[in-house]
């Protein structure tokens, strides 16, 4: 009983104990804090990840591949799928509305099937919103009804942010307009709200009301380089996923026209025939390879992302998939000459291997580094085992045993562990739930953003405890402070009574 | 609570050939040469000495805080009823200190975190353990409060030591070292730390316990007049009786 007692007694009233209990809150704050955000960047990324290319993509990179409807129509066929869409998927040149030129991901979709597959048409920004949907809004988001933009009334912008949404929403329909839809990070102009809208700095710089030109590079089936092509393209929209390099790198333009830029069009097919030239000679490409003739034929897209359906396990609609683009490929064994069936997650492989390797360094460096408070917790106890030497001396004079000291000190490294494990997790959840704002204001303070977003891809910081991880870490920080205490009690346990009843 | 003086016929316990010699560094330095020791149930015997004469030593031997030394081959004993104290296990002696024996040091020696009432109640918190004392616990803090009651501390329950003048501090170690009833007091210069007047109204206290319980006490001082309250006067003089 005195040992509940004593805990109680020595823990509040004095500074020290409660020194030993800050350092084991710190240390569980910190690597729970440390966990939940990078155990959160890793689901982000994979969360985001799937939700942009599917559960499993076919796919030959650049070139392509043909009979892609054929495919798209078989695969979209087998009961494990609940759609697919096709894209084409280059590199190219965007010249911005303020005359820069930039290098960007450009990406040939149609928006219907493409958003069924993927979360695209959630993620655009520009549209009209609801009465609801407008109160969670920056006051300065141009979606406000009261925020003026250029010269339009209210009723005006509406119309203008309803055929914005529609264009982008059409986007590689037949029939419907040509345009393209730009990651929101693509535009320098534009800026972060403080409740994560966006605005523009300058309004004739509004994406929305401008053009864009795209330059691609088409290649031939042999990897030949043919001339370049440019397009003029309206922006009917753009586009918040919330992952960095998506946001900031990917332009979407209509299928249609980014086929049709590539020369991947319906009309190029090899015949197996060579151009020849006047004495009958085969004309070569810069690579010394003879020309093919190319004939009307089926075009080419670079990808087709599938979406399983329910309860579908990703690598078992692999194999089915397979099975068909093999079939597909025996049909026309000249023109598929390869492609690739990856699982989302094969897809991402290595970047989702190098953050999960990254997690658990750093996870594992803060640990190290969080055992600390068994020496803070072992330096304070030996230093109250000092202060308390001749209680120690009066608990043996009235009957009290060796173990029975060594237990009280252990028992109070047991309960400042808990207290502080305790109060180290109540602090890591208010720090990881508010993280994005305490971020901004240190940013703001000190003029340094540590989550810079270009490094780690996401425009916030994960914010979610996971509570079994938290969990585990409390019981490291509680086991961490017995350790801690052990020493000390032990010390405390071998003290010499008479000593001890001498002690000054 | 055991009432009335006792016979002082039994022997309650028993010192013979107590050495002890303590090392200051390289130094060995001699306290006690041989002590022999009897003191019957119910016996007040007084240890005069003078300072550094090995009084406080032949107190910590005798309540098993301390050990005595081998000489020639042959430890001292200490025994209590017959039994040597420090043969017995360490569980033994833990009891032998918690039941049979009340110290009542010269510095009070109170817990400083504890109130009165929980520095009274400490030898039966550890006698009865967490949940035997969560059982008893009405009936250990009555006779806590019975005993404080006894010594004018009554209104001085919930106060901690440090609010406490140095004789009520040394009134609320006595009452602690009698919670659990012991058969003998070992009081080390009781009243060294208090005022002449203080020091004999702690005597007073001694001698009512002495007197109403029967119990038998060792008390070893320096002061003449305060060794003449006991029954019996044993001289210590360079680490034997004389």
């Amino acid at each position: 009983m005195y040992h509940a007692l004593l805990t109680r007694r020595y823990l509040f009233r004095r500074v020290i104990p409660l020194l030993a209990m800050l350092s084991v809150a710190l240390c569980v704050a910190m690597v729970i804090i440390v966990l939940s955000v990078m155990g959160g960047f890793l689901d982000m990324v994979r969360v985001s990840a799937r939700q942009l290319i599917g559960d499993v993509a076919v796919s030959r990179p650049i070139i392509g591949f043909p009979y892609y409807e054929e495919m798209l129509s078989e695969i979209t066929a087998l009961p494990g799928v609940e759609c697919a869409a096709p894209m084409i998927e280059t590199y190219g040149l965007v010249k911005m509305p303020d005359g820069d030129v930039v290098s960007k991901a450009i990406f040939g979709i149609d928006t219907t099937s493409f958003s069924a597959v993927t979360t695209f048409s959630d993620a655009l920004i520009w549209k009209p919103l609801s009465d609801d949907e407008l109160k969670d809004v920056d006051d300065n988001d141009y979606r406000q009804p009261n925020v003026a933009f250029l010269d339009w009334d209210a009723d005006y912008k509406r119309q203008m942010l309803a055929r914005f949404h529609d264009d982008a929403l059409n986007l590689g329909q037949p029939d419907a307009k040509e345009g393209a839809v730009l990651g929101v990070e693509i535009n320098p102009y534009n800026q972060r709200l403080q409740l994560g809208q966006y605005s523009v700095m300058h309004q004739r710089y509004w994406m929305p009301v401008n053009d864009i030109t795209i330059t691609v590079i088409p290649i031939t089936e042999r990897g030949a380089v043919a001339t370049a092509e440019s397009r003029k393209l309206p922006v009917f929209n753009e586009f918040f996923v919330g992952r960095f390099d998506v946001d900031s790198n990917y332009v979407f333009v209509p299928f249609k026209v980014l086929q049709s830029m590539l020369k991947m069009g319906p009309a190029q097919v090899e015949t197996g025939e060579f151009e020849r030239d006047a004495n009958g000679d085969y004309v070569r490409d810069e690579f010394g390879d003879p020309i093919p003739i190319l004939a009307a034929g089926p075009g080419r897209c670079t990808k087709i992302i599938i979406k399983a359906a329910q309860g579908q396990s990703d690598d078992e609609l692999k194999e089915e998939v397979e099975q068909v683009c093999l079939e597909v490929m025996a049909r026309h064994p000249k023109e598929i000459r390869n492609v690739f069936v990856m699982t989302w997650e094969k897809q991402i492989e290595r970047y989702l291997g190098a953050i999960k390797k990254e997690t658990a360094l750093v996870t594992t460096l803060f640990s190290i580094i969080s055992t600390v408070s068994i020496f803070m917790v072992l330096a304070i106890f030996w230093t109250i085992v000092q202060q308390k030497t001749r209680d120690i001396g009066i608990l043996r004079a009235v009957g009290a045993s060796k173990f029975g000291v060594a237990w009280l000190f252990v028992r109070f490294g047991l309960a400042l562990g808990i207290l502080g494990a305790i109060l180290g997790c109540a602090l890591a959840y208010v720090i990881v739930w508010n993280i994005n704002p305490i971020h901004t204001v240190v940013g703001e303070i000190t003029g340094t953003y540590i989550w810079d977003p270009e490094v780690y891809y996401f425009s916030e910081l994960p914010n979610e405890v996971n509570p079994t991880h938290a969990a585990l870490i409390m019981c490291g920080g509680v086991v961490f402070a017995v350790l801690g205490s052990l020493i000390p009690g032990m010390r405390a346990a071998m003290i010499d009574p008479v000593t001890a009843i001498r002690y000054e | 609570m055991p009432s009335g003086k006792p016979a002082q016929s039994e022997l309650l316990i028993s010192a013979r050939n107590v050495h002890k010699t303590y090392r200051l560094g390289r130094i060995l330095v001699p306290v006690l040469h041989g002590v022999d020791l009897d003191v019957k149930a119910g016996e007040w015997v007084a240890v005069l000495g003078a300072s550094g004469s090995g009084k406080s030593t032949l107190l910590h031997i005798l309540g098993s805080l301390d050990r005595p030394d081998e000489q020639d081959g042959k430890r001292g004993t200490v025994s209590f009823h017959g039994q040597d104290v420090h043969q017995q296990s360490a569980w033994v002696q833990n009891e032998y200190r918690n039941g049979k024996v009340g110290f009542v040091f010269q510095f009070y020696h109170l817990l400083p975190e504890m109130t009165v009432a929980e520095n009274t109640a400490l030898a039966a918190m550890i006698r009865l353990g967490r949940f035997g004392y969560q059982k008893h616990h009405h009936e250990i803090r009555e006779a806590a409060n019975t005993l404080l009651d006894a010594f004018g501390l009554g209104d001085r329950l919930d106060h901690r030591p440090a609010e406490l003048s140095g004789g009520e501090r040394q009134r609320v170690a006595i009452a602690r070292a009698l919670m659990n009833e012991p058969e003998i007091l070992l009081a080390d210069e009781p009243t060294g730390n208090l005022d002449s007047v203080t020091g004999g109204q702690i005597l007073d206290v001694v001698a009512r316990t002495h007197s109403e319980r029967g119990l038998a006490i060792v008390m070893v001082t320096h002061d003449q007049t305060v060794a003449d309250r006991a029954d019996r006067i044993v001289s210590l003089e360079s680490g034997r009786i004389v």
